[in-house]
């Protein structure tokens, strides 16, 4: 028999990859070249490995915060517990960090209304999505390491905590990702720099 | 406990020296040029913004001066006698210096990695060591934001016990530098946005 909270939860869910899909696809119609500074002209690899990390970053971010309001529809047990359970300490530092994000985008947007600046407000989230989003993988790996160490490593049966658990695995490698491509557009840049720069005169 | 109080011993202040010396060492590497283009100059509002803009980079050197007492409170804390690790994880000075020393050791590693690349790669680009570390250093500037987050999440588990120790005051005092550390180099960022410049641009005085 299906029940009203079952419905909830579905409908969560649904809600948090209906919100996924339509961040990955505001992602793939936008163009790199004002995040990084660039002109354009990058190689399809380096492109390609961009849009992987921000639609990795989409999936992560709305599982997250969706995992995180049904740990506590679901579960009853009060929040101080919770948060000493593995996986769900890390929706909810992503959620904590999606709020901030919410207000920085607004904040920004608001800010180019009032001086009546020219508004890439697509951009600017990707940017600050991309820029901040590694902190959140900091946050992971500190609160990880703190629950380890006071040996409250309480980690629960249920499929949300689990769920949890890989969401803050995935998110600390895609640091690695992140690191990567950073460090990909760098390289060509400094290729570009080399080929602009005159010949060495004799 | 007051019977526990610890005390300052030699070998503490080893340690808060060595952090010292770390600190007038990052000062001493940015701050001559800022210093003298302040009093070379006649001020107008423009050339106001544009100082300002230039001093995102003391806001970085703020964080390399903080990161340092940061590593050395760490460090201090597991001086024995300390209290037990889980007493400790409970500390919120203790929390923010440690949050801060993770999140510094990774950048650290990263910016070596780099200037390993950029070496084995054998490209003759003149980096400083500044201009390397300096995008690095940036990275560091949403570290006061996840201190808040960290500080958020021991109150809502009910955890936060600080003590009256002096290594815990002085952990307190640094979490609260790194918030407004982070708050600094926002604000800045809101002030060349304001005079509409990019904070990557090399403008001319």
């Amino acid at each position: 028999m299906i029940k009203r909270r079952h419905v909830l939860e579905w409908m969560i869910l649904l809600a948090a990859n209906a919100f996924a899909v339509l961040w990955i696809l505001t992602s793939l119609s936008s163009h790199v070249a004002l995040y990084y500074h660039l002109d354009d002209g990058h190689t399809d690899e380096l492109i390609l490995a961009y849009h992987c990390e921000a639609a990795t970053r989409a999936v992560l971010v709305s599982w997250s915060v969706a995992l995180t309001a049904l740990g506590l529809i679901r579960s009853g047990v009060p929040l101080r517990r919770l948060l000493a359970r593995p996986g769900y300490v890390v929706c909810f530092a992503v959620t904590l960090e999606a709020f901030v994000w919410l207000g920085l985008i607004i904040l920004g947007f608001g800010f180019r209304i009032f001086y009546r600046l020219p508004s890439f407000w697509g951009e600017d989230i990707r940017a600050l999505t991309l820029r901040e989003s590694s902190t959140t993988a900091y946050l992971i790996m500190i609160w990880w390491t703190l629950l380890a160490f006071s040996r409250r490593w309480r980690p629960s049966r249920g499929w949300i905590d689990r769920a949890g658990r890989i969401i803050g695995v995935i998110w600390i490698v895609s640091i690695v990702l992140h690191l990567a491509v950073d460090y990909g557009f760098d390289v060509e840049n400094d290729h570009r720099t080399m080929a602009r720069q005159p010949a060495p005169s004799r | 406990m007051g019977q526990n109080r610890r005390l300052f011993k030699i070998q503490d202040g080893v340690i808060v020296v060595a952090a010292c010396a770390t600190v007038f060492a990052c000062f001493q590497a940015i701050y001559p040029s800022l210093v003298s283009n302040f009093f070379r100059q006649r001020w107008t509002g423009v050339r106001l913004v544009h100082w300002l803009i230039d001093i995102s980079d003391s806001a970085h050197v703020l964080s390399g001066c903080l990161m340092c007492v940061s590593f050395a409170v760490v460090l201090l804390r597991f001086v024995q006698p300390r209290p037990s690790l889980r007493r400790i994880t409970a500390q919120p000075g203790f929390v923010a210096c440690f949050a801060a020393s993770i999140m510094g050791g990774v950048v650290i590693l990263f910016v070596a990695a780099r200037k390993v690349g950029r070496l084995l790669g054998g490209w003759n680009l003149n980096t400083s060591f500044w201009e390397l570390t300096t995008p690095a250093l940036s990275s560091l500037d949403s570290l006061g934001r996840m201190i808040v987050g960290v500080w958020i999440m021991l109150r809502l588990m009910r955890r936060p016990k600080p003590e009256s120790d002096w290594v815990e005051r002085i952990g307190q005092v640094v979490g609260v530098l790194w918030i407004v550390q982070w708050l600094l180099a926002r604000g800045i960022q809101v002030v060349s946005m304001m005079s509409n410049r990019s904070l990557f641009d090399d403008g001319t005085y």
